[in-house]
């Protein structure tokens, strides 16, 4: 699915938030900054709050128990149906995420599986049975919440200020941002900067 | 049986069931409690997610088994205690998947999980 196409799936599904949880999480983006010693406005690479959440970041192709032919399909055209996947263990939590996509859409699918993280939310089950048929859970409560919290950390509400107050060119803001011109869009529009600073 | 005959039956029998009764997409969908799209989806043999996929074998009146294939007895339609193997994670994927995708993402989710 294309980016602009979840974004606009999610415009449909922002009814599933409970009151207050959008305040939460700027609340949750300014908290982490201030851990991590950085400014309300300043760039999070998921790198660096993987890092203090103890997150393993794993790369598709260094996965010790998968056989080639699979790291071959999820990384092809066909196989383009994933962005992330998350286990964890009371000792370990690892991400592997789709080394096909983008650097910036990369960061929101792993933003959006430490947002999972950080909202504890409970994994989904998946089930295999003898003939490798699986079947999985999908929450569209605790996936919606995971977006909006991955877009709140890329792109927090002041950072966008700080960007239009600066007149920085769009170019130059998904760059620092690390974020694609879809969510930038995305998260102006429902922050309402971009009614803000209209005409300015 | 493979998964995709599997999932060709799935729509096969969701088709049927619509023909039987007359019935489009649109009003088929919404008796299952599902949208247009993720239907139509199913019906050219895409995979649906679990709770999907309890609606449809509840609509289809058939238990998940019969789909799935399980030599073993009946699994409750939530259970499925047959399988295999149950795996917790978070997956940021489609809601409906080509079947090879989902096998090939179960063993990622588990190479991952020899990780831990």
């Amino acid at each position: 699915m294309a980016i602009d196409t979840e974004l606009n799936t999610k415009d449909k599904r922002i009814n599933l938030f409970e009151r207050g949880f959008k305040s939460r999480c700027e609340n949750l983006s300014a908290m982490v900054r201030s851990k991590l010693g950085l400014k309300q406005d300043d760039p999070l690479p998921y790198k660096q709050l993987a890092g203090y959440l103890s997150v393993d970041i794993i790369e598709l192709a260094n996965l010790q128990h998968l056989g080639n032919d699979s790291k071959t399909y999820l990384a092809s055209d066909e196989g383009n149906e994933w962005s992330a996947v998350t286990v964890a263990s009371p000792k370990r939590v690892i991400v592997v995420a789709n080394p096909s996509h983008s650097e910036a859409r990369r960061s929101n699918s792993i933003m959006h599986e430490l947002a999972h993280v950080i909202l504890e939310h409970a994994a989904g089950r998946v089930y295999l049975t003898g003939d490798g048929f699986a079947l999985r859970d999908y929450d569209d409560k605790q996936e919606v919440e995971a977006d909006w919290l991955a877009g709140s950390l890329l792109l927090p509400r002041v950072a966008l200020e700080k960007l239009a107050r600066l007149h920085t060119p769009k170019t130059a803001a998904l760059s620092e941002y690390s974020v694609s011109s879809d969510l930038y869009d995305f998260r102006r529009r429902m922050t309402a900067i971009n009614r803000q600073f209209k005409g300015r | 049986m493979k998964r995709e005959v599997l999932m060709e039956e799935l729509g096969v029998r969701l088709r049927e069931k619509r023909q039987l009764l007359g019935i489009g997409i649109r009003e088929a969908a919404g008796k299952i409690g599902i949208s247009q799209a993720t239907l139509s989806r199913i019906e050219v043999g895409k995979m649906p997610d679990l709770d999907t996929f309890t609606k449809l074998c509840d609509w289809l009146e058939v238990d998940p088994n019969t789909i799935l294939g399980a030599k073993k007895p009946a699994a409750s339609v939530v259970g499925f205690s047959d399988a295999t193997g149950q795996i917790f994670a978070h997956l940021r994927a489609k809601k409906t998947m080509n079947p090879d995708t989902t096998l090939h993402l179960a063993k990622l989710i588990e190479a991952a999980q020899k990780e831990l």
